[in-house]
This record gives C-alpha cells, structure tokens and sequence, in this order.
C-alpha cells in the first residue's frame, strides 16, 4: 500500500511562496502526473514530497504516517532526476546498486537485484560500463533502474524524458507505462508537457503558479476543463478560445451564436478543433471564414481560418483534405460542442449537459 | 591562396613572442646551467675550469645537500597533509553549507587572507609570534599552564624546520581551500541529493561523490604543492635562513648561499640542476596518473 496525502502544503523561499496551500491525493498503484508551465511549482513540490525540500506549512504523510520530518532517505521513495544524476565514476551496475550497499545488504542479494531489475530493462550487456559510455536513452533506463532496484514505495520522476529526442522520448513513454503496469508500482510524475501527461496517467494534476488548477482523469480534463487555463493547456493543438457574450438565453461571439443559457455577462466560449465542421449544417452554428494556413500531419491535418472579424480558429480536417490556404471555408459547431468559461475564467455549462 | 598560407602559420605567430621569451630566459638557462655545473667556476672571476661531475661528487658527499633534501621532502610530505587533505576536506566542509552562507563567506574570507601576503611580512610577523617569552605562542604557553612545552622555536634544531614549514601551511591552506571549493561546487549537485535519498550521510556523500569529483583537481594542486615543497626558499631565508646550523636549509636555501656567499657557482649549478630533475620525475609521475582517466 502506498497512500500519499498533501495537506495544505506550502513552500516559502523567502518571502516568495513557491506552493501555495495545496492539497493532494496519491493512491496506490495510481500513475499521477503533476503539469504546468515552466516555474509553476512542479519540480518544488515533488522536492517536497522526497525530502529534498523542507515543507513550510501543511502535512505530508504517506500510509497515515507524517513525513514532513522524515528525512528523505527514510520516507522510502526513489527519484528519477531530469540529468539522470548518474554517478560518473561507478559502473551501471555500480549506480543501481549503491542505495543498496549503503544499507549494508548483503551482497548475493545486490547481485539477484541487480540483475532482475537489469534484466526488466535489458541493461544486462551495459552493467560494467561507465555512465559516459552511454547514450541518452541507455542513462534514462540506468536512472529509472537505480530507483527500481530500491523497491520503493512512490516512485517520482521529473521531467525524466527531457532530454532525449522525440523518437527515444516515445519509446520510453511506452516504457514507463509498461513499468508501471509490471511493478504494479505508484508513480508521481513531473513534466511541462501536456501529450506526456495524457499519455502516462491514470489522473492528472494541473499545477499553474503554485496551485492546483484541477485534477482528473486525463478524459476529464480535456472533455470537461474546469477553467480557461486547463482549457488552454491541455489538448494540442489548443482549444479554440473566443470572447462572447451572455444574454441569460444564447450566447454571441465574433463567430456566431450559441443557443447556451448561462448568467448574463461577459464569457468566453471554448471549442476543440476537432469538433468544428466543415459545411453548413442544419441545428449547428455556422459561420465562414478563409483558410490562412493548412498543416499537413498525415492522419489529419489543421486549418488556421480568419473567421469574419479576423478571429483565428483552428479546425481539424482529414490527413489528404483538398482543402488551400486562401479558400473559402463554411463552418459549424454543434451546441454541445461549446464550452463556455465565466469571467473569473471558471467552466459555466455546457449545453447540452451530456 | 596567401589567405590559406596566412592562416597556415598564424598560430605560430601568435605562439612565436611567447616561445622566444621562454626559449631566451627558461630552456637555454636551464641548458646553460646544466653546463655550469660541470665547471668550477667563481662569478668574480673570469677563468673557469672542467671538472665533469666533480660537483656532484661534492655534492652527493656534502652533509648538508642531504639535510636540504630530507628537509623539502618533509616539507612536501606536510604540505600534502595540509593543503591537499585537510584543504580539501575544509572545503567540502564549507561547500556542503553545514554553516551558513555569511559563515561560509567569513571562513573562506578569513582561511584566504595569509595568502595575499608578501612572504616577508609573513616571515616577519612569524618571527614575533615564535620569540621566546614575549612571542604569542609562548605567552599562550605560560598562561595555560603549559610553559614544559615551550622552545626558542626558531632557534633549536629540533624544532626550527617543522615551525618555518607549519608557517607556509598557515600562508597557503586557505588558498587550497578556495581552489577545491571552486572544483567541489563544480560538481552537480543532484549527485548529492540522489544519494542522500539512497541513505547516505555526509562522510559517505564525500567518498562517493566529492573525492572521485574532484579527483583531476587534488592530483594536479598535490603536484603544485610538491613543486613549492621542493622550490621553497623565500619563507626560509626570511625567517632563519636555514640556520641554526644548518637546520632548516632547504635545497633553495643551500644552493642560494653556494652561490651568492660561499661563491661556488658551479656548485650551486649542480644544486640547480638536482631540484630540476626532482620536479622533472614529479611532473612525468603526474602525466601518467593523469593518463589513466
Ligand atoms: N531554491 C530556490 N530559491 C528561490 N526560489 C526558488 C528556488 N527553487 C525554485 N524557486 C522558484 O520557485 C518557482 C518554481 O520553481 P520549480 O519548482 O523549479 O518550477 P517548475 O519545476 O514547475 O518549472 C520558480 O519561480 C523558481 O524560481
Ligand atoms: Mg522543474
């Protein structure tokens, strides 16, 4: 069992206050992902939570048990570092095995560690090397095997893949969700990218400026963003953000109506790429717009479209569309497919509430 | 295609002032002094004479050459205790922030001062504190109850050399701190904090990490430190000018006064020429340690 609790946690540095009275939930066997822009407080909290930060206020405990004083190496986590933080002098086998050895295990059982956890990361023909002659990927797998070889309790990672080019970043994504399915493992897990979250977790945990923005499942965060700015960070391309106007029945932007019942006021309506269509059809609100740019990624392809007032949209088209840049394009949006944001930028309603 | 030629022998241009320099005033002295030694000769006088190694054979015979060289090797082996191991175990000391940053910056500060000294001052003020009586040290003797362990510290054979050397270790301590402050805090520190959470305390963290971190650094400031050892003279001369009897003369010392007062040059030459080869075999050992990284 592995139960993680954060209850009103904050950081000070100085008078700046890093995290900002932040509660958080970690179960066991649970993959979470913590997110945000650079500088929101990510890599801070999950210093918090090893015990390479000291917490300022609030309660960390882990099964019932409070940690904010336990010293890091007692807490019973291992961390996978952005640099990998390989030991450059000692051999693969010697980076994996000296949490051991300081803990004074006996050395038939380093060596069965060893090897199993070498062996579930096919490091098996690297284990005499020395950290420098290795490639990135091959670091990145020693790193996450020195945390394996521990057992540990959480496991927690920042910003592991950083580092490596796009395609290793993929096969290591695979990887780590693999782990996490082959230790049966609870894992915490930093990252400024939003695809590495979706992809990797069970819930994410949308972090801006050292709060919480919102946590869920990745599904609830993208069908459901509680305000503008999960909106906005998550999905990619981003969602399409237009400011409206609510009179308490529909509400009226730059491109067109929406019949919504929501407060009167000023609003913004949100709507996903994916779900703007091409022509004009019956019950949806149409509009048009001419075609800026097309990308072209394959499986699908994005238009930029200047509606009439020159607001942008981003629509999803299909990988070989026909479709230019400089053409006319018709469009619509079904209701449901209209998320409308409050002024202070929290989610109002969505109508039809599916 | 004079653009290519130029380009060609630029960087000899740019090495040739610095070669001519070195070649003018290092390599041909250093040559022509190793020929020296071979004559016997006199600076006042103009006639000198061939005697092959006859200097050396006076040399190697000269109770003195070896309490000179005995002298610089002890010199070395305490400088090496001093300003390797303890420097570098102070430094990881003050880098590790086991005290805080305006401690950290008042110990440095403080550990650092001798070092911009001139060596004379040093000497003087060295002086001072070692006379009997009126001098600190003994002072600080007679005040605890201790006045048994008092000397003339620079006026007994027993004690002179290890005073004037305990001397340079005060002067130049402090710099070595600095040096490997500089080397530590150049290691990263998620190396420390990934092995903290693995468990390991501070003394462990210095063995894993700081010592195979810094280890290109310790091996080049020992070798810096054995040249001093073995070049040493202005410190002594200052404080006892290798006396009394001989005691504190170190290979610097001795060759100064073969020159420059006994005036038998070709003698001091082949002193010259004995501490060039003894720092020659300490900088080839310190290629090969190097080469096997
Ligand atoms: N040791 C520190 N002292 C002062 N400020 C810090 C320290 N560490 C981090 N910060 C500040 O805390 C904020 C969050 O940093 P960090 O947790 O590293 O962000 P993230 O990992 O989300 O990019 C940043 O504004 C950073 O400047
Ligand atoms: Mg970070």
């Amino acid at each position: 069992m592995s139960e993680l609790r954060l209850r009103n946690a904050t950081k000070r540095f100085g008078a700046v206050t890093v995290i900002d009275g932040l509660d958080l939930d970690v179960h066991d066997r649970e993959f979470v992902v913590l997110v945000g822009p650079s500088g929101c407080g990510k890599s801070t909290l999950l210093r918090m939570i090893a015990g390479l930060e000291d917490i300022s206020g609030g309660d960390l405990t882990i099964d019932g048990q409070r940690m904010n004083e336990v010293p890091a190496a007692r807490r019973g986590l291992a961390m996978v570092f952005q640099s990998y933080a390989l030991y450059p002098h000692m051999t693969v086998a010697e980076n994996m095995s000296v949490g051991l050895r300081i803990a004074g295990e006996d050395k038939a059982t380093i060596r069965t560690k060893v090897a199993e956890t070498a062996r579930i990361l096919q490091l098996e023909a690297l284990l005499d090397r020395k950290p420098k002659a290795l490639s990135g990927g091959q670091r990145q797998r020693v790193a996450i095997g020195r945390a394996i070889v521990r057992n540990p309790r959480i496991f927690l990672f920042d910003e592991p893949l950083s580092n490596l080019d796009a395609a290793l970043r993929l096969q290591m994504r695979l990887e780590l969700a693999r782990l996490h399915g082959e230790l049966a493992a609870t894992m915490i897990y930093v990252t400024h990218d939003q695809v590495e979250a979706m992809t990797l977790a069970d819930r994410i945990v949308v972090m801006n400026a050292g709060r919480i923005e919102q946590i869920g499942t990745p599904e609830e965060l993208y069908q459901r963003p509680a305000n503008l700015f999960v909106a906005g960070f998550i999905g990619s391309p981003k969602m399409n953000l237009v400011a409206a106007r609510s009179d308490g029945t529909a509400v009226s932007s730059a491109i067109g109506r929406f019949p919504i019942q929501v407060a009167e006021g000023p609003v913004t309506i949100g709507v996903r790429p994916e779900n703007i269509v091409i022509g004009q059809h019956e019950g949806m609100t149409t509009l048009s717009g001419r075609v800026d740019v097309v990308e072209r990624l394959g499986a699908n392809s994005f238009a930029y479209v200047a509606a009439g007032d020159g607001t942008m949209l981003t629509v999803e088209l299909p990988g070989m569309t026909r479709i230019r840049a400089g053409e006319q394009l018709d469009l619509s949006i079904g209701p449901e497919a209209a998320t409308v944001f409050g002024p202070d930028g929290a989610l109002m309603g969505r109508v039809p509430d599916r | 295609m004079k653009a290519q030629t130029l380009r060609r022998i630029a960087p000899y241009l740019f090495l040739f002032p610095s070669l001519l320099l070195l070649v003018a005033f290092v390599y041909a002295p250093a040559v022509e002094n190793m020929v020296y030694s071979l004559f016997s000769w006199s600076s006042v006088r103009t006639d000198s004479r061939f005697v092959g190694f006859d200097n050396y054979r006076e040399l190697f015979a000269n109770p003195i050459f070896w309490r000179s060289l005995v002298n610089n090797v002890l010199y070395a082996v305490i400088s090496i205790v001093f300003q390797v191991f303890f420097a570098l175990v102070l430094a990881a000391v003050l880098v590790a922030g086991v005290f805080g940053p305006l401690l950290r910056n008042l110990f440095r500060t403080a550990f650092f001062l001798p070092s911009i000294l001139p060596v004379t001052v040093v000497g003087l003020l060295w002086q001072l504190i070692y006379q009997p009586t009126i001098g600190l040290i003994d002072q600080v003797l007679w005040a605890t109850g201790l006045q048994g362990l008092s000397h003339v510290w620079l006026g007994e054979e027993a004690t002179v050399m290890i005073s004037v050397i305990l001397v340079s270790q005060w002067q130049w301590t402090g710099y070595m701190i600095v040096l490997f402050m500089v080397a530590i805090q150049a290691i990263p520190n998620d190396l420390y904090e990934a092995l903290r959470m693995e468990g390991a305390n501070r003394i462990q963290q210095f063995f894993h990490i700081t010592m195979p971190g810094v280890r290109e650094s310790t091996l080049i400031l020992a070798i810096i430190t054995i040249f001093g050892a073995f070049k040493v003279f202005d410190i002594v001369w200052v404080m006892t000018a290798g006396g009394p009897n001989n005691a504190s003369e170190v290979l610097g010392t001795h060759m100064y006064r073969s020159a420059f007062r006994n005036d038998v040059s070709g003698y001091a030459a082949a002193v010259a020429t004995v501490i060039f080869f003894i720092t020659l075999a300490v900088g080839i050992i310190q290629i090969r340690l190097q080469r096997q990284d």
